[in-house]
């Protein structure tokens, strides 16, 4: 949990004030608001970490960034269901693993 | 880090900076971890390029390195940190739903798509899958009982999309064989695409089968195997009566024409089984038989040891 003036002071976000706060407003990333002002928690400051190399190591512009957020998003979504999926997977009897692993394969050959 | 870090960017010993900084945005872009969160070499060749363009971006190090005074260590700044605060950590664990798109509103019915984009991923090249047309057709296995291969049987089954298909087993249907239902895909009105569905069978408990015929063991009765009369035999269709000849042994085999597999014939290979318990009736009866009938059926087995 960080305040933004202590994430601003983080060497490795590299952001100054203004550019956090454009951030924000267009909610590329999404901390939480307290009375005491924004609260970061570490997905947060990770997040912040990869905008900033996607902005400054590999140029990508303000419009790009809404299309690689929003598909990184879409992603890591994907991924956590998958995650879901092959635990309900694992909790099935083994014929139906298999059934299901069989099923998965011919899709993929075909 | 041992390497050099020119082949790792793929530049020329006299490349310039301009070069340099644009061929590694180029793979960095490509191989950034959090952007391949599948992949997992990806990290490891992200932190190669890095530390390939850490040093060369950097005029007194890649002058020291031409010099071969240093070679290819020190890790950059930058990786350390990456360590503490990788996204693909976070975005796949607990507080990733936070910016997960779709973990909320996902639709059951798109199960089904999600296997299959792995479909497309085998033949075209990996990550350019957006321009190729996914086929229509659509595989699934079932698995049946051994009765229902024999006889031919009607299976509804619920597929992974939540759609029912109903299926019409023919007779005799083979093990791994595959049955087409045409318009039955996935696909859109116009082009439905066909439903393959590969079919496997259980096994059975007592029967076991050669194509159209089937196979069985079937248990007598002492009395039964040495006296001959009519049993009741079953086969994939039901009981049948069959007459025993006096003395059938154990593993004598015989022929039920008709009575397998749409016309095939069902052999059955008799097991003679005493009853559970030998009381002193029988007992006796074999003991004052067997006074006078000593005989050995373990001859043909001495005889080649």
């Amino acid at each position: 949990m960080k305040t933004l003036e202590e994430v601003l002071e983080m060497q490795e976000v590299r952001l100054d004030q203004h550019a956090l706060e454009v951030y924000i407003r267009r909610e590329w990333v999404r901390p939480l608001k307290k009375k005491s002002g924004w609260v970061f928690e570490e997905i947060d400051i990770a997040r912040l970490h990869l905008i900033s190399q996607l902005v400054q190591d590999m140029q990508v512009n303000e419009e790009g960034m809404e299309v690689v957020l929003s598909l990184l998003d879409q992603l890591y979504g994907l991924r956590a269901h998958m995650k879901r999926l092959t635990h309900a997977v694992t909790r099935q009897p083994p014929e139906v693993q298999q059934d299901i692993i069989a099923i998965v394969k011919q899709m993929t050959d075909s | 880090m041992a390497g050099n870090p020119y082949d790792i960017l793929g530049v020329k010993k006299d490349a310039s900076d301009e070069e340099i900084k644009s061929e590694y945005r180029k793979l960095a872009k490509k191989h950034h971890p959090d952007l391949n969160p599948g992949s997992k070499d990806a990290a490891a060749k992200f932190k190669e390029i890095n530390a390939a363009n850490e040093l060369l971006s950097d005029r007194a190090k890649r002058a020291a390195f031409d010099r071969g005074e240093i070679d290819m260590e020190g890790q950059p700044r930058y990786q350390q940190q990456r360590q503490q605060h990788s996204y693909r950590d976070f975005a796949d664990g607990q507080q990733g739903s936070r910016y997960h798109y779709t973990a909320s509103d996902f639709d059951m019915s798109d199960l089904e798509g999600l296997f299959g984009m792995f479909g497309n991923r085998a033949g075209g090249r990996e990550g350019f899958t957006a321009g190729r047309r996914p086929s229509a057709d659509v595989n699934y296995v079932i698995e049946i009982d051994f009765l229902e291969a024999a006889r031919g049987a009607k299976k509804r089954v619920t597929m992974p999309d939540g759609k029912t298909l109903d299926i019409t087993i023919p007779e005799g249907i083979e093990e791994g064989q595959k049955l087409r239902l045409k318009g039955k895909g996935a696909g859109s009105l116009e082009s439905p695409g066909d439903a393959y569905v590969e079919v496997h069978i259980r096994p059975h408990a007592f029967f076991t089968r050669k194509g159209k015929d089937v196979y069985a063991e079937v248990p007598v009765a002492l009395q039964e195997s040495v006296l001959g009369g009519r049993i009741q035999v079953q086969t994939v269709h039901g009981s049948v009566d069959m007459n025993l000849t006096k003395g059938a042994n154990t593993g004598v085999v015989l022929r039920l024409k008709g009575k397998g597999i749409k016309g095939g014939d069902q052999y059955i290979t008799l097991k003679i089984v005493l009853p559970k318990e030998v009381d002193t009736e029988l007992e006796q009866a074999i003991r004052t038989w067997a006074e006078t009938h000593a005989y050995n059926p373990r001859v043909s087995m001495e005889a080649v040891t």
